[in-house]
């Protein structure tokens, strides 16, 4: 009896530590006879895009919510990610230029934390096209479901996958992560249509455990 | 006087200069009161006889780099002692109320809700509206308070002395009415240069206003 008992118990770790070792994109095959896709042609275009933000998430076991306004823009070349809470006050201001040289402009002191600063480049930068391969290293069907298809760019940590439906660009998800598991997923709601930006943008960190929910305002209000 | 010597000199003496000329300046149209006596008591005495204020209100954040403007609208409503409501109705909907030392925050179907004890900031940032409303902000301890005048208003200049505060802003600016010793403005700018300011119109006085308006539970 004991001895059935201990074989089920190692047996059951065997699993857990297999399904932990799990790859995260396992039953990947690349689609043959396809072009190279440039980032170009996924990089949104925009002028000016504003959206309610609201971040959610657990430090320990307390949970914190924060909400604000997060702004695009493009300006000449350059593009800028300000968040500023619901009164104005800007919690951080960051900026790339042409060559997606990335800069602070300005931060909270309380959010100046180095591990902070670089999760939110990261996000940015998949969202952006920022900092990432000029061109696909391969274009792939997970787990057989045809109705997707993931372009495949290399980043200096890992890669991104760009999730599209089969001839078309419109970009339904991105996630960000290397073989063995995924760290961030962009979800757009509806897919982002050519190069515009999508109306609802939930980014989340998979192993931080917090979520980023976009919204755009679209009736800006004028004076 | 070695001639690196001599520039540093100089150059500490035109940094003393500039920084002696920006503390002093004089808002254009207003001129700097001396006495600001008779001031806290008028904004007092005022403040004494307003039971409640009812205002919409207009925020635009002005980004000077990017050259743009974020503008949100919305209702404002004071309650005395200390109660204040802010809800921003346009183009997103935002429910700030701060009641005594609690302040509670409602986004969408979030609701939010903090002691202000437990945050310095949030207690600067609530004592300084209820100040404001109050007309007590000249005796406000956590900012330097400069208070001008023209012919139909007075502006109160709060220069930050707290690091809290600091972090925040490098000024607010408070804009009262001589008519009836009301906030017709508030300007709020940061260090980077980017100010937001609120301006407040359609203004009631002394209206019925339900304590549920201010709750936080």
């Amino acid at each position: 009896m004991h001895y059935f008992r201990y074989v089920s118990l190692l047996i059951y770790l065997s699993v857990l530590f297999l399904s932990c070792q799990q790859k995260a994109y396992r039953y990947k095959k690349e689609v043959t006879g396809t072009d190279i896709v440039s980032a170009e042609i996924l990089r949104p275009m925009f002028q000016r895009e504003l959206y309610r933000a609201t971040i959610d998430g657990k430090f320990g076991f307390k949970k914190f919510h924060l909400s604000g306004l997060l702004y695009l823009r493009t300006i000449d070349k350059n593009t800028r990610v300000v968040f500023q809470n619901e009164m104005g006050s800007t919690f951080f201001d960051f900026g790339w230029d042409e060559q997606d040289s990335f800069s602070v402009y300005q931060i909270l002191p309380d959010l100046d934390k180095q591990a902070l600063i670089t999760t939110l480049r990261k996000d940015f930068e998949l969202l952006l096209l920022k900092n990432t391969a000029k061109s696909s290293s391969g274009i792939y069907i997970i787990d057989g479901n045809k109705e997707e298809q993931y372009i495949r760019f290399e980043r200096p940590k890992g890669f991104a996958y760009y999730v599209i439906p089969p001839g078309s660009f419109d970009i339904k998800r991105i996630e960000h992560g290397d073989e063995k598991r995924k760290v961030v997923e962009l979800i757009m709601t509806p897919p982002t249509e050519g190069h515009n930006l999508a109306n609802r943008i939930s980014i989340k960190h998979l192993r931080a455990g917090f979520t980023i929910d976009l919204e755009k305002i679209e009736n800006d209000v004028t004076e | 006087m070695p001639y690196r010597k001599r520039l540093r000199t100089i150059c500490l003496l035109g940094y003393l200069c500039i920084a002696l000329y920006a503390s002093g300046q004089v808002p254009k149209g207003f001129s700097e009161m001396k006495n600001t006596a008779q001031l806290q008591s008028s904004l007092s005495n005022s403040a004494a006889h307003t039971q409640t204020i009812t205002s919409d209100f207009t925020q635009v954040k002005h980004m000077k780099m990017l050259n743009d403007k974020v503008i949100s609208k919305g209702k404002f409503h004071f309650k005395q002692q200390d109660k204040i409501r802010i809800e921003y109705t346009a183009p997103f909907q935002y429910l700030l109320i701060m009641n005594g030392g609690q302040i509670m925050v409602k986004d969408g179907e979030k609701t939010n809700k903090i002691n202000t004890k437990n945050s310095k900031t949030m207690q600067s940032v609530n004592k300084v509206m209820m100040d404001c409303m109050k007309g007590t902000v000249l005796g406000n301890k956590d900012f330097n308070v400069r208070a001008y005048e023209s012919k139909d208003q007075f502006l109160l200049s709060l220069i930050p002395i707290t690091p809290a505060m600091k972090d925040l802003f490098s000024r607010i600016d408070v804009f009262v009415a001589r008519s009836d010793n009301s906030v017709t403005k508030l300007v709020m700018t940061e260090k980077g240069g980017d100010f937001t300011d609120m301006n407040f119109v359609n203004k009631k006085i002394n209206i019925v206003l339900a304590d549920a308006l201010f709750s936080v539970r």
